[in-house]
């Protein structure tokens, strides 16, 4: 049985990790999104598109905080670009906005990267 | 006692005054002995010269005896008369006269033969007679057979007499005067001398007067001047010694006045927290300028209320020192620890160190969760909490906890226990320090006890919380006659307000059982079996309440997000994921309130759910503090505080018949408020 998260992941020109995330970040598929995704060791960037999910739980939101501040204890670098306004709220709602690398778009995001 | 004061001057001075009276006295007494010694003289000189001149009188009458028998008595006398004068010019003149009267003899020949009357004489010596200018003695003349033949008459004027009175007087005045005069000076300059310690003492003693204490009049003197500056210097060494101790008494009021200011500003100001229905109140009474008492009423960031009320051993400023270190202690570790218990354990790790040998703290500390009711707490020696319930009821709970600092840890850990009370409308919990059980009345020092402050509980009604302090602190002074506490009195209540006599009871405050009579109106449930997966249900479930699709997504998405954090809590810790457990949601609309035609549309009502799993407390889940970089490392703990935000009111009842209970209040309003604070997405 599938969970409801759908992640793809590719490695662009620059050599920054761009994962796709499409679906619902829960209890259930965070798990899963925890293993696939780690957080970038030293010197290296993992940028996080989370354009089409649809619904994000409280172990989906402490995960992206956890691997942010995992990744700035390596050295990496964790950055989430395109937030729904299902996120959004959720991240404003528990103040965490301000301990997340965020970005309007995957494109801003890479781009920076370089 | 004024520095300003003109400095005193003397109307009479004593260096001229009393030179001036004794050479008055003295010059009186010299007046008074020249006086007597004047008459002395002239006594004398009076009886000389009248001895003399009688002499002479009778130095001439026998003379004169032998030439009267004579044929030419005047040739005979007229030279002797001469030779009596000659020489003689302290007398004025001398005659004889014969028996008839007339002058046969005398210094001025012209005057032979002049005629005058005769003395009167007796037989015997001279007689003299004195008149304003002249001594006359006259001396009868007689012959050997005793028949008279005349008179010797000899004359000597006065005036010799007084000049010699007068140059004697004018030795005597002058020797006096300057008798008189040396004496003032040698007095005026005795005193002078004797005076002049007497202007230090002055000048000293007006310095004093003045403020300036550290004057010291140190005047080498072996009179009673000398005795009294030594005695003036010994007044104002004292005086300065008192001066420094008042002014170093001074010093310390004004640092414990400001150690009192900081100590109250560590409750909340204004005495009362109010938290929805519920009503903190602390009072404090210090003994002293500062105490030994603490009380606050802080809140935690999840919503919740932390209440800590304190007592520790000893007064003063040792004790206010302690004060100030565990409201520290307790402020900074009410977001970390999950427990009551586990903050007083943590408190006393940092607090044993610091406390003086044998010194100890009673601590109580609760945890009010204004959704709940619930009041979780746990004491350290404190004294028992005392709850009247909104029927009179007085419940009084003890606890075992031994005070913070005295035994080991370990025994302080087994001994803390953990105890929730739930505050239903009306209720009114009331924690306290000894300064008011201990407080002993004047004869025979019974204490009011606790007793006492349960029967102050009891009388009064459900009026406001400050209504009670004020009336124990009322009972507490009349039984001690208004005398000063000897020790702190602290007080800390937590009321709910009661439920309004004509209004029914709340929905959220009825029994569980009724939740679910009225739940079960409304249709089957929505049955969800352990598993992660069966919580995707809860959106589509969601969505079909009435009233729902009229809401804005966010709305939507905000109250699935709660109900799926919260049903996530039951699958994950209730049922441990087994798959087979079930829970069971009912949706149960509020009442409609009449709403104005152009209201944005709002959905108002009660998500009911039930469910067996093993019970936990939401409320024993602490809030992860999300300044902290090792909790954001962690990332977890974050759905309780999701629904905290998300829902106004939340119920858990563990355990009833029916299973696990639990009733979230959903209003629209209140998620979009919630969600509305929320900014847009800004992005970096």
């Amino acid at each position: 049985m599938h969970d409801a998260l759908e992640l793809t992941s590719h490695r662009d020109a620059s050599g920054v990790q761009v994962v796709r995330l499409s679906g619902r970040l829960d209890s259930r598929s965070t798990p899963r999104f925890v293993r696939e995704c780690p957080p970038p060791a030293a010197g290296e960037i993992v940028v996080v598109n989370l354009e089409n999910v649809t619904f994000v739980s409280s172990s989906g939101v402490g995960a992206l905080l956890a691997h942010s501040e995992v990744a700035r204890e390596q050295g990496g670098e964790f950055r989430l670009a395109s937030p729904p306004s299902v996120v959004m709220k959720t991240l404003k709602l528990l103040n965490l906005d301000e301990h997340l690398n965020l970005y309007p778009n995957e494109a801003e995001a890479v781009k920076r990267a370089a | 006692m004024s520095a300003t004061a003109s400095p005193r001057r003397a109307r009479m001075r004593l260096g001229l005054l009393v030179p001036a009276a004794s050479a008055l006295v003295l010059a009186a007494a010299m007046l008074a002995g020249a006086v007597v010694s004047e008459r002395q003289a002239r006594h004398l000189l009076v009886t000389q010269s009248r001895s003399r001149l009688a002499l002479e009188a009778e130095l001439l009458a026998r003379a004169s005896a032998s030439a009267m028998l004579d044929g030419f008595p005047e040739l005979t006398l007229q030279p002797i008369l001469r030779d009596l004068m000659r020489g003689r010019n302290d007398l004025a003149s001398a005659r004889v006269l014969d028996r008839d009267g007339r002058v046969i003899a005398d210094p001025d020949s012209r005057r032979i033969g002049h005629h005058e009357p005769l003395s009167v004489v007796t037989d015997g010596g001279a007689v003299v007679r004195e008149d304003a200018s002249n001594f006359v003695a006259v001396m009868p003349i007689r012959h050997a057979n005793g028949q008279l033949l005349g008179e010797a008459i000899v004359v000597m004027p006065r005036a010799p007499l007084e000049h010699a009175l007068a140059a004697t007087r004018m030795r005597l005045w002058g020797v006096a005067a300057l008798f008189v005069l040396v004496s003032a000076t040698v007095m005026f300059a005795l005193m002078s001398r004797l005076l002049r310690p007497l202007a230090v003492v002055h000048e000293g003693i007006e310095r004093i007067a003045g403020g300036d204490l550290e004057t010291r009049l140190a005047l080498r003197d072996g009179t009673e001047l000398g005795v009294l500056a030594d005695t003036i210097d010994d007044m104002a060494n004292r005086l300065s010694a008192a001066q420094k101790h008042q002014l170093e008494r001074e010093r310390l009021a004004a640092e414990l006045e400001a150690a009192g200011r900081i100590q109250s500003s560590l409750h909340p100001p204004g005495g009362t927290v109010r938290r929805g229905p519920y009503a903190v109140t602390g009072y404090q009474r210090p003994a002293a300028e500062v105490g030994g008492d603490y009380f606050d009423a802080i809140e935690l960031p999840d919503g919740r209320l932390g209440i800590v009320i304190a007592d520790v051993s000893g007064k003063g400023l040792a004790g206010c020192l302690v004060t100030f270190m565990l409201a520290a202690l307790v402020r900074v570790m009410r977001e970390r620890e999950a427990s009551p218990s586990a903050l007083l354990l943590e408190v006393d790790r940092y607090l044993r160190p610091v406390l003086e040998r044998g010194a100890f703290v009673t601590v109580w500390y609760g945890v009010l969760d204004p959704l709940s009711g619930d009041l979780t707490f746990a004491s350290a020696g404190h004294l028992p909490t005392v709850v009247r319930r909104a029927d009179g009821r007085i419940e009084t709970h003890e606890s075992k906890g031994t005070p913070l600092g005295l035994l080991h840890p370990r025994i302080l850990a087994k001994n803390l226990r953990d105890v929730t009370l739930r505050l239903a409308p009306g209720d009114l919990l009331l924690q306290l320090t000894d300064g008011f059980t201990e407080a002993a009345r004047p004869g025979d020092d019974a204490q009011l006890g606790l007793d006492g402050v349960t029967a102050v509980l009891a009388e009064s009604g459900a009026g406001e919380p400050e209504a009670f302090v004020a009336r124990l602190c009322e009972r507490t002074e009349a039984w001690t006659h208004g005398s000063v506490p000897d020790d702190d009195q602290t007080a800390i209540v937590v009321r709910r307000d009661p439920a309004p006599a004509t209004a029914r009871v709340p929905f959220a405050d009825r029994d569980p059982s009724e939740w679910l009579a009225r739940a079960r109106v409304g249709g089957e449930p929505l049955r969800l079996v352990a598993t992660f997966a069966e919580l995707e249900r809860l959106g589509p479930w969601i969505g079909a309440i009435p009233g729902m699709a009229a809401l804005p997504a966010d709305v939507q998405q905000g109250l699935e997000s709660a109900v799926y954090e919260y049903c996530s809590n039951i699958m994950e810790h209730g049922y441990r994921l087994d798959g087979t457990g079930t829970a069971e949601l009912w949706w149960v609309p509020a009442a409609a309130a009449p709403a104005a035609a152009n209201a944005a549309p709002r959905v108002r009502g009660w998500l009911v759910i039930r469910e067996d799993g093993s019970p936990f407390d939401p409320a024993s889940i602490p809030a992860p503090d999300l300044s902290d970089r090792r909790a954001r490392m962690r990332g977890r703990g974050l759905g309780l505080a999701m629904i905290r935000r998300l829902l106004p009111a939340m119920r858990y009842r563990p355990a009833t018949s029916d299973g696990n209970v639990t009733l979230l209040e959903v209003d629209s309003d209140h998620l979009r408020r919630e969600l509305e604070e929320s900014p847009d997405a800004r992005c970096a």
